[in-house]
């Protein structure tokens, strides 16, 4: 089949089983039509695009021209091909895993309506990341942000998920605002509106490069959830249902460093030293603030929700220092930096949307996204608590599992850029410094939710009698776990194709990644001889010596109940204290007293966001005051109305004439 | 690798014996580490009914992965059986802590949770650090994996080369706190106000008492071999009836050496060793000054 027959087949079967899911009656039906279909297109296309049905070079196809000037369409080059591969893996696991999940909405008439919002936010994604021109780019961009705002209002009865929806709109406007000026920008200096246009001329003028990149960040990093524009995703991520969240989080911000990519590479001849470093910059506060507050959380699907900041920020590192050494003249670790920050977002989506299916599943069994009120789970449900601890170990980077092989490949790449000249080594060694300490606090925040999530004793009744849920959901798990132990296993599998996929010019002596040391073939090797000894030593010598079950033992006491386990708050409670000058936890204590005793407690902390208090909330009422002022001009009367746009008219003629 | 594993109770044995020296102790006999482990080996174990197959795997997890590091780190020789890069080496370690803390919170006791919470703050915190000084490592040995820069080390007294000083002096914080010894944690105590590693270890018995206290030594000798061979580089590449001894050596003059250390200082307050590992950090940043300037 030819490329563009692949994308009429698999995007018209998107929009016709979402559809179709509409007109089914029977729940069951509709839920199996619309996902189920959307989950066939989506494997289909992967199928084709793995498949090697894609050419070498890169694909154009011609859309129909939505306004008659101009020309509309496709562009897939290795870069929207590596993105297209993302959005259809994720796509097809993700459909499969709500042909289950969404069950729960099974009485009332909306669930009918979420595949089709589903189905859409994968089509515009996938026409995000293959656009050629800035038009079709723009509309598929913001069908992407309504479909999305659709599905995370999907509880529009709660005040939440009301609440939500609007931050995220409000945050996704002003994204779709500053890539909008970015591109005016670009087309103006370039004098077109194709992706190949802004390419081929090169933009002299400093300042008006600043500006276009800058626009561009700010878009582009809203939607990627960079500080400081996170502060939607906290919100925005727990409200919408699993599979939804698994797939925005897996798949949609990352449509943010797509664009940040393809302006820094592609669209940009010659970008300034500077953006490098500012993206740098960027990256190191995302990491550090979004896993610092993860931390603090403990609703779950917020917690992933600000871990998604985090790796965000790793991504970026990458991306930002490979712009910089490119602008150094330094291709060589340039590929291996940018190699490291696209494999992030490869393994970010496997593991990301592992970890959001794996608290969709918690949820579901214990009706609950309160940490606190869960434990013991590994009994009731070992595959979830299985796959949830693969996902875990591989994002607090451990090595083997597929985050640690491309947090790696940014740090090799940091480490080769920092002995070369024009680069300050002293930002690329504090960079590495900042990544590990990024990465240490990610660890903190993983043992503490698989250990007060999966093990221990159930901390509510809801908990202890929680099961699996069916191979709907658990099979998309397992696949996605698998993936994440083989590209960490194995990481040149993707790797070796990333890093072919730049023009970069002159390339050089490329880096070998693993130059016959430490290949993460013989270290898994290694671990996995050692270890599985070791536990067959331990199974001999049981076996010989004897072993018995008791209680834990508590101190002599001969009860000891679920409430004594250490908590998650507890065990985050060091690492907020020292970190107590930024995150500034508040805790409210009252005490009931009959007399001099104590006849009950109630406890309770909470982190807020810093920039959510010091700088969103002002400005947004200030907003709402002009809204108010503005209001004064609004008198229904419709002469005055037509009077505006004639002013209007008269104002921008006397401007632009 | 089997060398390592033979020395590390050894010097466990040493430390414990500087201590009660330098205390007017008698003490146990250097040797008694073995016999300790040989006596958990034959052990059976006693487990918590809450615990489940995470408690299982965590003492040959953490063993194995310590094995594993075992077998990149020089110790007589500049040839190891398993080269690795320096992030990998440093990266490695997290496995066998995974699994440690998650072991503590899985027997749902109080005290299994509280040391992995301290174990894990601690841990992360030293993170920064130890980047740091094993890239002042690898920029002086001018390779970047670990045997190859304390191979690649110049040779010539130390005293030259003060960064070197600095660097091994962050290394022996980082190994202070990295393996629970005085002034962050205490090896000895099992007061559960102050302790940390053991804690998390309180619910292992047997076998996997055994396992994990064989790993606990094994990293102090990981560490001890890693500093002393940065600050005696010429000790690796002694013809091969010298080093053995050399190595041998070094292991205990650094049991000497961290036993003192433990004798004379007290425990820090849990909340200050954020501060003292800063001071690592610090440490580091001073000597990547110091090699960038020179």
């Amino acid at each position: 089949m030819t490329p563009s027959a692949v994308f009429f087949i698999v995007s018209g079967a998107w929009l016709l089983s979402g559809i179709a899911a509409l007109g089914i009656r029977d729940p069951v039906r509709s839920r199996i039509a619309g996902f189920g279909g959307g989950a066939a297109a989506s494997f289909l296309g992967l199928v084709c695009r793995m498949g090697g049905s894609l050419p070498a070079g890169p694909v154009r196809i011609p859309l129909p021209a939505p306004v008659p000037w101009v020309d509309a369409e496709l562009y897939i080059d290795g870069l929207s091909a590596f993105f297209l591969g993302i959005v259809l893996l994720l796509g097809a696991l993700a459909s499969l895993y709500a042909v289950g999940y969404m069950r729960e909405y099974d009485g009332r008439r909306r669930g009918r309506a979420a595949p089709l919002f589903f189905n859409l936010l994968l089509l515009s994604m996938a026409l995000v990341v293959s656009a050629g021109d800035m038009l079709t780019f723009l509309l598929a961009w913001e069908g992407m942000g309504l479909s999305s705002y659709f599905l995370v209002v999907f509880e529009h009865d709660k005040e939440e998920s009301r609440r939500a929806g609007l931050i995220y709109l409000i945050a996704t406007h002003i994204g779709t605002a500053g890539i909008f000026v970015a591109f005016l920008f670009l087309a103006r200096h370039t004098g077109s509106f194709s992706f190949d246009g802004f390419a081929r001329v090169s933009i002299e003028s400093p300042s008006v490069l600043a500006a276009a990149f800058g626009f561009a960040l700010v878009g582009f990093g809203t939607k990627a959830g960079m500080f400081p524009f996170h502060i939607w995703l906290p919100y925005a991520h727990p409200e919408a249902p699993s599979p939804v969240s698994a797939v925005m989080s897996g798949v949609m911000i990352k449509m943010g460093v797509y664009g940040i990519v393809r302006f820094l590479f592609f669209l940009l001849p010659a970008p300034l030293p500077s953006f490098g470093g500012t993206v740098i910059a960027l990256g190191m506060l995302s990491g550090f603030f979004g896993v610092l507050y993860a931390i603090a959380q403990h609703d779950m699907k917020r917690l992933l929700a600000f871990h998604s900041v985090e790796n965000i920020g790793i991504i970026l590192l990458g991306v930002g220092a490979a712009s910089l050494c490119l602008s150094a003249g330094h291709p060589g670790p340039a590929r291996l930096l940018l190699a490291g920050g696209l494999f992030h977002v490869l393994n970010h989506a496997l593991f990301k949307g592992l970890l959001f299916m794996g608290a969709g599943a918690v949820y579901q069994g214990t009706r609950t996204k309160n940490i606190e009120r869960m434990g013991g789970l590994m009994r009731g449900m070992p595959l979830t608590g299985v796959a949830f601890l693969i996902g875990s170990l591989a994002i607090s980077a451990v090595p083997p599992m597929n985050g640690f092989a491309s947090e790696f490949a940014i740090f090799r790449g940091l480490w080769d850029a920092a002995g070369k000249e024009g680069v300050h080594p002293g930002l690329l060694i504090a960079t590495m410094a900042g990544l590990a300490l990024v990465g240490g606090l990610a660890f903190v925040c993983f043992v503490k939710v698989v250990g007060t999530v999966f093990l221990g004793n159930a901390r509510s009744p809801a908990a202890s009698d929680a099961q699996d849920p069916g191979w709907t959901m658990t099979l998309p798990m397992g696949a996605l776990a698998s993936l994440c132990l083989v590209l960490g296993v194995h990481p040149a599998l993707a790797l070796e194709r990333l890093m072919d996929l730049f023009p970069f010019p002159a390339p050089g002596p490329d880096l070998p990644l693993f130059d016959g040391t430490g290949k993460p073939l013989t270290v898994s090797a290694a671990l996995a001889v050692s270890i599985g000894g070791l536990a067959l030593m331990r199974f001999v010598l049981l076996r010989r010596n004897g072993k018995r079950e008791s209680r834990t033992w508590a101190c002599g006491f001969s009860y000891s109940t679920p409430r004594m386990q250490y908590t998650a708050s507890s065990f985050a409670e060091p690492v907020i204290h020292i970190f107590r000058g930024i995150l500034r936890p508040r805790s409210v204590r009252e005490e009931r007293l009959s007399g001099r005793f104590l006849l009950g407690m109630h406890f309770e902390t909470h982190v807020r966001d810093l920039l959510e208090n010091g700088l969103y909330l002002p400005v947004y009422r200030m907003f709402l005051r002009m809204a108010f002022l503005a209001r004064r001009l609004h008198t229904g009367h419709i002469h005055l109305y037509l009077g505006y746009i004639l002013g209007t008219v008269v104002i921008l003629l006397v401007l632009f004439r | 690798m089997v060398l390592f594993v033979a020395l590390a109770p050894l010097l466990t044995g040493i430390i414990r014996k500087t201590k009660a020296f330098l205390s007017l102790r008698r003490g146990a006999p250097v040797w008694q580490p073995y016999a300790d482990l040989r006596k958990l080996f034959r052990r059976g174990i006693v487990r918590s009914s809450t615990a489940s197959w995470v408690f299982d795997l965590s003492a040959p997890v953490v063993l194995g992965g310590t094995l594993v590091l075992a077998a990149a780190t020089p110790l007589y020789s500049r040839e190891v059986p398993l080269p690795v890069h320096f992030v990998l080496y440093i990266y490695l370690m997290a496995l066998p802590r995974f699994f440690q803390t998650l072991a503590g919170l899985d027997t749902g006791s109080a005290f299994g949770g509280l040391g992995s919470s301290r174990e894990v703050s601690v841990s992360s915190m030293a993170e920064p650090a130890l980047i740091l000084a094993l890239c002042g490592l690898a920029f002086l040995g001018g390779a970047d994996t670990v045997n190859g820069f304390l191979s690649g080390m110049p040779a010539g007294s130390v005293l030259a080369r003060p960064e070197t000083i600095l660097i091994a002096g962050t290394l022996f914080l980082l190994l202070l706190a990295e393996n629970s010894r005085i002034p962050v944690d205490d090896p000895a105590t099992h007061l559960e106000l102050t302790m940390i590693h053991e804690a998390m270890v309180l619910d292992h018995s047997g076998v996997d008492l055994g396992m994990i206290q064989l790993a606990s030594s094994l990293r102090i000798a990981l560490f001890s071999a890693l500093v002393s061979a940065a600050l005696f580089p010429q000790s690796l590449s002694l013809p091969a009836h010298l080093a053995l001894p050399a190595a041998l050596a070094r292991l205990c003059l650094f049991g000497v050496l961290i036993g003192s250390v433990e004798a004379g200082t007290a425990r820090l307050r849990l909340s200050r060793v954020a501060a003292f590992l800063m001071v690592a950090t610090v440490l580091a940043s001073i000597a990547l000054a110091i090699q960038h300037a020179g």
